[in-house]
């Protein structure tokens, strides 16, 4: 028996079970979220220092007073291992997954004598990190496990006055983001 | 066979609601999650894992990258202190303590978030860059028109937005309040 009451229990029904999993798989299916915005601009396991203008076009509400470069990791060789000095403003490392969105951040406090180093790895590749670990010493980089083979890292520095920032966007070009072999 | 097609009609009627329900929350997001003091409003844990689902929808939508929970904090406001819209022809004055205590920038935007400067006038203020006076509250200016003192240029068309990074900060999400935050107050429109 279906009478009026039950169709519009099943129209409610539809209503919010459509409207949670459409809201719930936005993140993946949405073609210009920041991921895609951001991955056009970066290449692969190299690290692009992208202009304000470029930064400011591609990116909506991004703040105008952040140098910005990125590096889209590509995981199938092997971890990716990114390096960057600490400048004269803050600066900090943002890790990025379709969908998951920043999955991960980093300050430059968590930086060791002015160095800012990070590898992002597979869970498998970082059990293999871990394996090779010697007990002595004390481990410098920091590890994010990244669950997906792609994703990015985007570098922000802040440029503390607008007359600094070809100084700050001349140390980001200084930044790495290189596959590193397991092997050896 | 009636009743079949009924079901049939009350199902498409209710994905169609659900899916018109999911664009009306990212064109006008609900309240959710969203923590507000004065004039400012921010979505804790937005920049992280596990930021809630209308909030990731809607940066999602818009393309827009929010600050990472190890860079900061960030306040967005559309209105003033009076909760009138924040309109590009009026001149604002914002002024009080910004928390933190470390560098913080402070930005307007149109209503698509592109920075709203013209030409090679800039578009927001840093920590560094303010002008501070002794015994004075910090004190910043918006308006189309030129102003003494710290100026962020607006274009005098439209509404704009605010933001107001605190980078490196400790500040929770949930502690803030309004009398530690800048107030807006509109100076005069045209």
């Amino acid at each position: 028996m279906i009478g009026p009451i039950a169709s519009l229990l099943i129209a409610l029904l539809l209503t919010g079970i459509v409207h949670l999993a459409s809201v719930l798989a936005l993140p993946w299916l949405a073609p210009r979220d920041a991921f895609s915005r951001l991955a056009e601009l970066a290449q692969d396991n190299a690290m692009t220092v992208v202009a304000q203008d470029r930064a400011a076009e591609a990116l909506p509400y991004s703040d105008p007073a952040v140098a910005t470069a990125i590096c889209r990791y590509v995981l199938d060789r092997g971890p990716v291992r990114v390096r960057l000095r600490t400048g004269v403003g803050p600066m900090s490392l943002l890790f990025l997954r379709k969908g998951a969105g920043i999955y991960h951040s980093l300050s430059d406090k968590a930086a060791t004598q002015g160095v800012l180093d990070a590898v992002v790895a597979t869970p498998q590749q970082m059990e293999a990190i871990i394996e090779r670990d010697s007990d002595d010493d004390a481990v410098q980089e920091i590890r994010i496990t990244s669950s997906d083979i792609v994703g990015l890292v985007v570098v922000h520095a802040l440029v503390p006055t607008h007359s600094q920032r070809p100084q700050v966007e001349r140390s980001l070009r200084q930044a790495t983001c290189e596959v590193e072999s397991l092997d050896d | 066979m009636t009743r079949f097609f009924l079901a049939l009609a009350a199902a498409f009627i209710g994905g169609l609601l659900g899916l018109g329900l999911t664009a009306l929350s990212v064109e006008t997001p609900p309240d959710f999650g969203v923590v507000r003091a004065g004039p400012w409003m921010t979505r804790p844990g937005i920049g992280t894992a596990q930021a809630d689902p209308y909030s990731r929808a809607l940066m999602a939508a818009r393309g827009i990258l929010p600050m990472g929970a190890a860079e900061g904090l960030m306040l967005t406001a559309s209105r003033d202190s009076s909760g009138a819209v924040l309109a590009g022809a009026c001149t604002y004055r914002i002024s009080g303590p910004v928390p933190g205590g470390g560098f913080w920038t402070l930005s307007a935007y149109d209503g698509n978030g592109r920075t709203s400067h013209a030409s090679d006038l800039r578009s927001g203020l840093t920590s560094d860059e303010a002008l501070r006076f002794e015994g004075e509250a910090l004190t910043i200016m918006l308006s189309p028109q030129a102003q003494p003192g710290n100026w962020i240029p607006v274009n005098s068309s439209g509404a704009f937005e605010l933001i107001l990074r605190l980078y490196d900060s400790q500040t929770s999400a949930h502690a803030i309040d309004a009398s530690a935050l800048p107030r807006i107050t509109r100076e005069g429109c045209p």
